[in-house]
């Protein structure tokens, strides 16, 4: 009965890790589908693109010679850190490519923090900044939204002398909110340059707006700002993760060294470098994108749900029961969306854009939720 | 200021000559620690029988852990010793007594160490290790009913984590707007609630008005590793609606993060708002004076269901069906049968006593070929100690546990609700019917 080899992991495991939750994903789609009785799975729920990835890069995918599969990837990401200088009109040294955006945020947290810093985030956005933060030790300070946007004052007050990085999500995933450039150039003059701010731009190609930041040109100006962006979302390559950031090269050099290399496979990078040269892909996914938001929006308003809509290829909605309850009651019909109690928007689910059958699902769905409990 | 929890441990051999030196370790160091002279002698008592109980078993001969924990507003008291060294069996409730025996009825064993605390539990840990826990709440004085203050809710008020001054605000109103039933013992005392939030163990926010004034409030607790208990949402007014559901977001966006997988709730009120918590079922408690309190459990689930494997018993079967179907939580059912094989000749169910309630809760730890017998024998040491509401946790995730469900319906055990991931997997919560 007794397990004498068991390891005393009291002693083994550090406190900030054995009080973190393990996220657990979703599990494939043929369990779920046993698992809730429904024939098919609408996956609504990663903001994923519909529209799959450019032609260019699935030809890459397609055409990938299974002998290579023996041979190492470029360990440091060569040509497609040349192809995204060419494309900002920066240095090639200014970009790391990651296992997906994750990825690098871990580098970022593990370059500049230690034990009693702290990073300064907000409590309702994408939870992988919070989470690296917190299991590697460092305080995360959450910030609360304010008109569900990221609060820039509430921030700067938050920040003290073991400050290190701030983290802004722009567009804000969940909410889809943003900070204009005005707004982020005033946020970064008083933040001053002894402080790491980081701008997640992962959606940032779905953004048409004339007062959206360029974050990349920033860069020339401010030193101490780092970019986030994906090939997961408006690219389509989330099943290859692949991500990157961008800073001035002082802080590459500092953040390369807490950064693993080979960790990005060959596919992934040659998918990417043809899907950044495919323009076309982004404005068809922008157009479709646009024209199926509507259609939730005017789901929403039939319903009497209110719905929270910003840039990015996703819509919230509050729901008059529990979230995670809708999560399970549209399983069953086949539906997959994100319930936003995780996020800290209880009540809330958030709906990725996916193809309009998939949208029309998802509505009947909705439909049948909000019926049953009126 | 700052709360702090302070432990101390102490490891000796199990002998009684050793008593002393026990009793004297816990009664001085909860004095130390700054409790008073009653709950210290009490928290002695119980260690002394404790301690009397693992020496006089015939296998005893190792060493015991002591480790007395106290926060500001409790004292624990853990023992621990490897189950090598030491017959599990022997740490069944009861272990030597008949049923039908009512002689060996006053031989209590452990029992007789739970009479000094408010709670006490015996578990097996993951580490092989036994443990023995008894907990003793610190005694405060209650809140005098002169400190209830008049209310009057604004039309807005804003969501915050509660302060020393909200909690003296909020305790001087909340049995009054609220139904006992809504309403755990420890609210009756500003300090005792002060204390728990301090020690970090209990969370509570507050809706405060523009005028200051605290209008509502809602609390919680880690029950387990996975469900956080919750009680409330309380405000000072029916109309405060809003408030009620802001109490609730306030407090899902806190446990959002944690390790929490669900919050469970038997202390709702009638502020709750419609659709926040799914009703699991009810539970009924006797209290001592024969009155029968039918307490509505609440469960929100804070994760997305998975879903997962279950295993259950042929006569559970239908019983789960209806209850998955109805909470829409996808599960695998997987019917446990005996197949003949070898198990040990003795079981073990571990036993949490919640003296407050008159409650007993057992969980099965190891199968046995005398696993109805210890049940019987289980029962019947609750019953003889009056503890009025007996309950059986079956956890879902094997199928020896599932297995035993047919034991408990034969001696009067009904299944009352399934709590999702609240063990290993699910658990379902049966219940022992009252005595006519």
């Amino acid at each position: 009965m007794t397990r004498p080899s068991a390891p005393d992991l009291d002693f083994l495991v550090p406190r900030h890790v054995r009080s973190f939750e393990p996220y657990i994903p979703s599990k494939p789609d043929a369990e779920l589908k046993k698992l809730y009785r429904c024939d098919h799975l609408y996956r609504l729920n990663n903001n994923e693109n519909p529209l799959g990835p450019p032609e260019a890069a699935q030809a890459i995918i397609a055409e990938f010679d299974p002998e290579r599969a023996s041979l190492y990837p470029s360990g440091d990401s060569y040509y497609l850190r040349h192809a995204l200088a060419e494309r900002f009109r920066l240095d090639p040294e200014q970009f790391i490519v990651g296992n997906g955006a994750n990825e690098v945020i871990t580098f970022v947290i593990k370059a500049f923090c230690q034990e009693g810093d702290n990073i300064v985030t907000a409590d309702k956005t994408f939870a992988v900044y919070e989470w690296v933060a917190t299991f590697s030790g460092i305080e995360a300070r959450l910030v609360p939204l304010q008109d569900v946007t990221f609060d820039d004052e509430g921030m700067l007050q938050r920040i003290d002398s073991r400050t290190k990085i701030l983290f802004i999500c722009n567009p804000n995933n969940p909410t889809g909110t943003y900070w204009s450039e005005e707004r982020l150039r005033r946020f970064l003059e008083r933040a001053g340059p002894n402080r790491i701010v980081v701008l997640d731009e992962a959606y940032a190609e779905f953004v048409d707006r004339p007062d959206y930041p360029d974050g990349m040109q920033l860069l020339r100006e401010y030193e101490n700002l780092v970019i986030f962006r994906t090939f997961s979302k408006m690219y389509g390559l989330a099943g290859l993760r692949i991500g990157y950031l961008a800073a001035s090269i002082s802080l590459v050099d500092v953040i390369r060294r807490t950064g693993v290399v080979y960790s990005v496979n060959s596919i992934a990078q040659e998918a990417a470098l043809a899907a950044l040269r495919d323009d076309g892909h982004v404005l068809r996914t922008r157009e479709h994108v646009a024209r199926e938001k509507q259609f939730l929006c005017e789901t929403a308003e039939r319903l009497g749900i209110p719905a929270q809509t910003g840039e990015g290829c996703f819509v919230m909605m509050r729901m008059p029961i529990s979230d995670t309850l809708v999560y399970r009651k549209m399983m069953q019909m086949g539906v997959m969306i994100r319930s936003m109690t995780g996020f800290r928007y209880p009540n809330w689910i958030r709906i990725s854009i996916g193809l309009h059958d998939a949208m029309e699902a998802c509505a009947e769905a909705l439909s049948s939720v909000v019926a049953g409990e009126r | 200021m700052k709360h702090t929890q302070k432990s101390a441990s102490l490891r000796v051999p199990a002998a009684l000559m050793h008593l002393p030196a026990v009793r004297s370790f816990l009664e001085e160091t909860a004095q130390a620690f700054g409790f008073a002279q009653g709950d210290c002698f009490r928290i002695g008592l119980a260690g002394e029988e404790l301690f009397s109980y693992v020496c006089s078993l015939e296998s005893a001969g190792g060493f015991l852990e002591v480790i007395l924990h106290s926060v500001d507003y409790q004292i624990r008291v853990t023992f621990l010793f490897d189950a090598q060294q030491f017959d599990p069996w022997a740490f069944n409730i009861g272990a030597h007594i008949s049923p039908d025996d009512e002689a060996s009825l006053g031989e209590l064993g452990l029992l007789l160490a739970s009479r000094a605390v408010d709670r006490f539990a015996i578990s097996l840990r993951h580490d092989g290790r036994i443990e023995l826990l008894v907990v003793k709440d610190k005694t405060y004085p209650e809140t005098p009913p002169e400190a209830q203050l008049p209310v009057q809710a604004g039309n807005r008020w804003h969501i915050r984590n509660a302060n020393p001054d909200d909690i003296r605000l909020f305790t001087g109103w909340v049995r009054q707007f609220c139904s006992l039933r809504s309403c755990p013992p420890f609210l009756n005392s500003a300090g005792r609630i002060i204390d728990m939030i301090a020690s970090g163990e209990y969370g509570m926010i507050v809706a405060v008005d523009e005028k200051e004034m605290v209008v509502g409030g809602a609390l919680w607790h880690e029950r387990t590793d996975k469900a956080f208990e919750s009680f409330g949402p309380y405000t000072a007014s029916e109309g405060l609606t809003g408030c009620a559901n802001d109490l609730i977001e306030g407090m899902v966006s806190r446990v959002a993060r944690s390790r929490a997988v669900c919050l469970l709730s038997r202390w709702m009120t009638p502020a709750m708002p419609s659709g926040a918590f799914e009703l699991l079922g009810d539970i009924a408690l006797r209290d001592a004076e024969g009155a029968v309190h039918v307490i509505p459990v609440g469960y929100r689930h804070l994760k997305e269901d998975t879903g997962c494997r279950v295993w259950t018993a042929p006569e559970l079967e239908p019983f789960l069906r209806s209850e998955y179907d109805r909470l829409c939580f996808a599960r695998e059912l997987v019917v446990a049968r005996t197949e003949g094989e070898h198990k040990p000749a003795h079981s073990v169910f571990a036993a949490r006593i919640d003296r407050q309630r008159l409650s007993a809760t057992l969980t099965a730890v190891l199968d046995g070929y005398d696993a109805e017998e210890n049940l019987r024998r289980q029962v019947a040491a609750f019953e003889r100690e009056t503890m009025l509401n007996i309950f059986f946790e079956l956890d879902l995730s094997t199928a020896w546990q599932a297995a035993l469900a047919p034991i408990l319906l034969r001696n009067g055990f009904v299944p009352k609700l399934v709590m999702p991931y609240a063990g290993t997997a699910d658990i379902v919560l049966f219940q022992k019917a009252f005595a006519s």
